[in-house]
């Protein structure tokens, strides 16, 4: 254990390769049902590597950026350049409130362009705050680097970046339709958790039309964040992720830096993963990876969808490769696949 | 400091940091961000106190500021007090209707199922905090003034159980007078929208609910601490500016300071974060405010809840809000004599 002038480096394990550290640690950028419980089940798996159940550090680092400026007498208003950012955008004269630490994460932030810049005291006083929570993870686990799986992360990425420079992201990301239809069986009473609250307001008895915006706010986040963050950013797809796994789980870890793990899709389901905390409930009676719910979006009605908003999920599904909502949707047989063949 | 809005907690604020031995900043949020760290911190501990944080899911509490996504989960916890300034950092995806009011809290806040391992966690994100700001203030004790910080006593307490509490009350009808005349485009900020939006077109019972829950909150907090609080009322506190920052003091185990509250508004004082705007061009503390309220309508007040601030402003000293509230000369004093 380190001292509490050092929690960077927190202990030297049993492993040659290097100490267990906070100041790398992993975000997966990703929204509610798009298969990140999964994710984190691999990541976890993985012997270097511990990924818990939602911290919504993002967030909370959000929050308390607010708090340490305060306590720092420094506005966060007042940018004040990070030698430590490798992309500063110094001549942003209209920084977004929706990626300033302590504002309201605006979904529609386009975080390539409008990376607030927070000041130094505030940024240390942050990594006082969160690497202990990372390190008290770390040691419990005995693992040496921290992932960390919070739906909505991406609308913070830009302060993660400047908080943790050698962070990396994973964007992970699913066809709307598969996960409008996956959003609408977990909420049988009625759109709850995942952040859909505020989408249900939006479309009164259109669950369908608030989980379409629902995609779109955080899928653009994620893709503005994966643009930003270039090499440091790792694209998934849940539809990948399911047809082969091994090949995934393999190029995330090589991403990572990690040693790869032949089998450990298959064996990731009989570890112990943390249960505390929140999750796809699902994944505790799962036995193995599956794509039976590729395409489950199928009987979704499209209709429903008013067409400026279909017309901007399309665009920006289609971007990442996925077959776009026609008016066809949901007619004949359900697709073998939602991913325009490469 | 356990305080509404529009109560002068800014005033007491000045009080306190002005003495040599306090540091009390802009408002911080700590309590509020203290609770919402617990879940945080009880997974990464792998306590199963979802649990802890559950107990702070006030699921009748008015205010915004929930989780931005609950993976799997009802988001739980949020803000009772938003800051003294409208303030951006709300989160978008929770919003809980107003309360139906009444004396609530008698729970014994969000600290009673805590794990100590998360405790101890959450001292490691807020110690260094405090530590700071009180090197930079070159200071030896923090005081913490941020709105709706009662909701959150239980969890303090447990987090720095030598902790000290303040209670502040504010006469209701001036605090929904000082609410309107600081919110002129609408009710916003000081945690005011979700009553707002539970009162349209009517700000006067929004604030009066608002009010309730807020005052409620802060009286049951009182009772659970016991010794540990000290009750200051804002009216006591311009009535008698010396004698109460003595009291304050006294509380506090600190030397009293003569003249300090003629000097509060002439030292340097940190401007970085939320607080009522008006104190900058304040020069000296009066009681001009009190009584404020005496011009706002009562009658537009429903009875049901007007009966709850009276019982609640009764138990604190206050006269209360009779029909013929507004008529005549607006009264010197809004406490109860004796």
């Amino acid at each position: 254990m380190g001292t509490a002038g050092d929690i960077s480096v927190i202990w030297a394990g049993t492993r040659s390769e290097s100490a267990a550290s906070c100041e790398d640690p992993v975000f997966v950028l990703c929204a509610g049902r798009s298969g990140s419980t999964l994710l984190r089940f691999i990541l976890d798996s993985h012997p270097v590597l511990a990924c818990p159940a939602e911290t919504k550090i993002p967030w909370l680092c959000g929050l308390m950026a607010s708090a340490w400026s305060v306590a720092e007498d420094v506005s966060l208003d007042s940018a004040n350049p990070n030698p430590n950012n490798p992309n500063p955008d110094p001549n942003n004269a209209n920084p977004d409130p929706g990626n300033a630490p302590g504002s309201a994460p605006n979904p529609e932030a386009d975080n390539s362009k409008k990376l607030r810049l927070a000041p130094g005291p505030v940024l240390a006083g942050l990594r006082k705050s969160f690497d202990p929570l990372i390190a008290a993870c770390l040691e419990r686990t005995g693992k040496r680097r921290f992932c960390d799986k919070s739906l909505g992360g991406a609308m913070y990425a830009g302060l993660l970046r400047q908080v943790w420079p050698k962070a990396k992201f994973i964007s992970l990301y699913r066809h709307p339709m598969d996960l409008i239809g996956s959003g609408i069986e977990a909420s049988p009473w009625g759109l709850d958790g995942y952040g859909f609250e505020n989408y249900t307001a939006r479309f009164p008895g259109n669950n369908v039309a608030a989980l379409a915006e629902y995609w779109l706010d955080y899928t653009r986040a994620i893709v503005a964040a994966e643009r930003r963050f270039g090499p440091d950013c790792l694209r998934m797809r849940y539809e990948d992720l399911v047809a082969e796994p091994e090949a995934e789980a393999k190029r995330v870890f090589d991403f990572l830096g990690v040693d790869a793990v032949p089998g450990i899709t298959e064996t990731m389901f009989a570890g112990q993963h943390q249960q505390a905390g929140p999750g796809d409930h699902k994944i505790w009676q799962t036995t193995r990876v599956s794509a039976d719910s590729v395409g489950r979006g199928w009987d979704i009605p499209p209709r429903l969808i008013p067409p400026p908003l279909l017309a901007a999920v399309n665009t920006l599904a289609g971007g990442l490769g996925y077959l776009p909502v026609t008016r066809n949707w949901g007619t004949g047989d359900k697709p073998y696949d939602v991913r325009v063949p490469a | 400091m356990l305080c509404a809005g529009r109560s002068g907690s800014t005033l007491l604020r000045f009080l306190l940091d002005s003495h040599p031995a306090l540091a009390c900043p802009p408002e911080t949020r700590i309590p509020w961000l203290c609770t919402q760290m617990v879940s945080a911190w009880s997974v990464l501990e792998g306590a199963s106190a979802g649990d802890a944080a559950d107990e702070s899911d006030n699921s009748n509490r008015p205010g915004t500021g929930g989780e931005p996504s609950a993976g799997g989960e009802p988001s739980a916890g949020e803000e009772l007090g938003a800051s003294e300034e409208p303030n951006a950092s709300e989160e978008p995806n929770a919003s809980e209707e107003p309360s139906a009011g009444g004396e609530r809290g008698a729970d014994a806040g969000p600290a009673a199922g805590v794990p100590a391992a998360v405790v101890a966690g959450l001292r490691q994100s807020f110690d260094p905090m405090i530590a700071s700001y009180l090197a930079h203030a070159g200071k030896e004790r923090y005081c913490d003034k941020s709105l709706g910080g009662a909701m959150h006593s239980g969890l303090l307490k447990q987090m720095w159980p030598g902790s000290l509490f303040l209670s502040l009350y504010r006469h209701p009808m001036d605090v929904i007078g000082s609410g309107i005349e600081a919110s002129p485009w609408g009710l916003s900020g000081y945690g005011f929208e979700g009553y707002a939006a539970g009162n349209p077109g009517n700000s006067v019972a929004a604030l009066a609910r608002y009010w309730v829950d807020y005052t409620a909150e802060i009286a049951a907090a009182e009772d659970r601490l016991g010794e540990s609080c000290l009750r200051v009322r804002y009216e006591d506190l311009v009535a008698e500016p010396e004698a109460e920052a003595r009291r304050l003091f006294e509380f506090l185990g600190v030397p009293a300071v003569p003249g300090i509250t003629e000097t509060i508004f002439s030292r340097r004082r940190q401007r970085t974060g939320p607080g009522d705007h008006k104190i900058w061009q304040t020069t000296r503390i009066g009681g001009d405010s009190v009584g404020r309220g005496w011009d706002v309508p009562a009658g537009l007040i429903p009875p049901p809840l007007l009966d709850d601030v009276n019982r609640l402003a009764g138990r604190i000293g206050y006269l209360p809000v009779g029909p013929d509230w507004g008529t005549g000369d607006r009264p010197e004093e809004v406490r109860v004599a004796g």
